[in-house]
């Protein structure tokens, strides 16, 4: 019976070891790392070109005319040739906020592939991939000036 | 009456969950431990933005509150610490040029993008149905601005402001 106080004793002391090994082994890891941004910003950006089709509002200015034209007094010939218009635009607003979501949805996804692809690479190898994402653009830049300075040349 | 059991037993007891979760605590430690993630908060574009100036100007202003999901990732499109995934697959793409990619890594990042080919095209997709539907939108707004007298237009322009 003499034994068991410091068995008590030899327990309570590893235990408070152990609580100093874990308050050492919880290091702050600071980290700078760049953030994923949607993959339809490009799409969206390189589709508005190709069409000509500047930035739009969304399918807002239908909710808009359709705010505008709840208490409005409009004529019956009028109204009869508005409703038509009015129900496609507030099909083709829903079709479109659908779309939006599906969007957004797969925005998400493909950012999980980005993470993905990220975790294979080794910390240099990122380093080298978010660190140089501007010098590699470079020689596409260059590629363009010395195009432009032979023309002028 | 029952008996209680010896207080050095509880003590002893007490002790083992003790360590038990120190144990625990330590091992999720070395896991996970905290990261701490900073973002430059540059006003800087990269690359371009589909936003125009009423919908950049919306975001600083109207959307400023906001934190749907969409206003932050279009906030975050605004950072100057972001990475597209294309700057990131021609990361690699250098990286596997210069022979830094092993082959299992070149496996797995094939298998990983593979898998996401079909998500990639049915984005592509849904972007160019999105710019149709704004586009019919945008005229089926300005055949019924067409149709609405005078008065009623002004009204409807007032509205918007």
């Amino acid at each position: 019976m003499r034994a068991v106080p410091w068995i008590v004793v030899g327990l309570l002391a590893l235990s408070s070891a152990g609580h100093a090994w874990v308050l050492l082994a919880q290091e702050r890891r600071f980290a700078v790392m760049p953030i994923f941004v949607p993959v339809s910003l490009e799409h969206e950006r390189a589709l508005r070109e190709a069409r000509g089709q500047p930035a739009g509002r969304g399918g807002e200015e239908a909710v808009d005319l359709a705010r505008a034209l709840e208490h409005a007094r409009l004529d019956p010939e009028v109204a009869a040739a508005v409703a038509p218009r009015l129900d496609a635009l507030r099909r083709d607003r829903e079709a479109l906020l659908g779309l939006r979501n599906e969007r957004h949805r797969l925005n998400v996804t493909l950012m999980d592939v980005g993470v993905a692809v990220a975790r294979e690479l080794s910390p240099e190898q990122w380093d080298a991939v978010h660190m140089g994402r501007d010098a590699a653009r470079a020689p596409a830049d260059r590629d363009l000036f010395g195009r432009v300075l032979d023309r002028l040349r | 009456m029952s008996r209680s059991p010896a207080p050095w037993i509880l003590v002893a007891g007490l002790a083992l969950v003790q360590a038990g979760l120190s144990w625990a605590a330590w091992s999720r430690a070395r896991g996970s431990g905290i990261t701490y993630v900073f973002t430059p908060l540059l006003e800087v574009v990269p690359g371009g933005t589909p936003l125009g100036a009423i919908e950049a100007e919306a975001l600083m202003t109207d959307a400023r509150h906001q934190v749907d999901a969409r206003d932050v990732q279009r906030a975050y499109g605004r950072l100057g610490s972001t990475l597209s995934l294309d700057e990131l697959l021609r990361g690699v793409e250098t990286l596997d040029a210069q022979g830094r990619l092993s082959g299992a890594q070149r496996e797995r990042i094939r298998a990983v993008l593979d898998g996401a080919a079909a998500d990639h095209a049915r984005m592509i997709e849904v972007q160019e149905r999105i710019l149709d539907l704004e586009a019919r939108i945008g005229t089926g707004v300005a055949s019924v601005h067409a149709l609405l007298p005078d008065e009623i237009r002004a009204h409807v322009a007032g509205g918007r402001q």
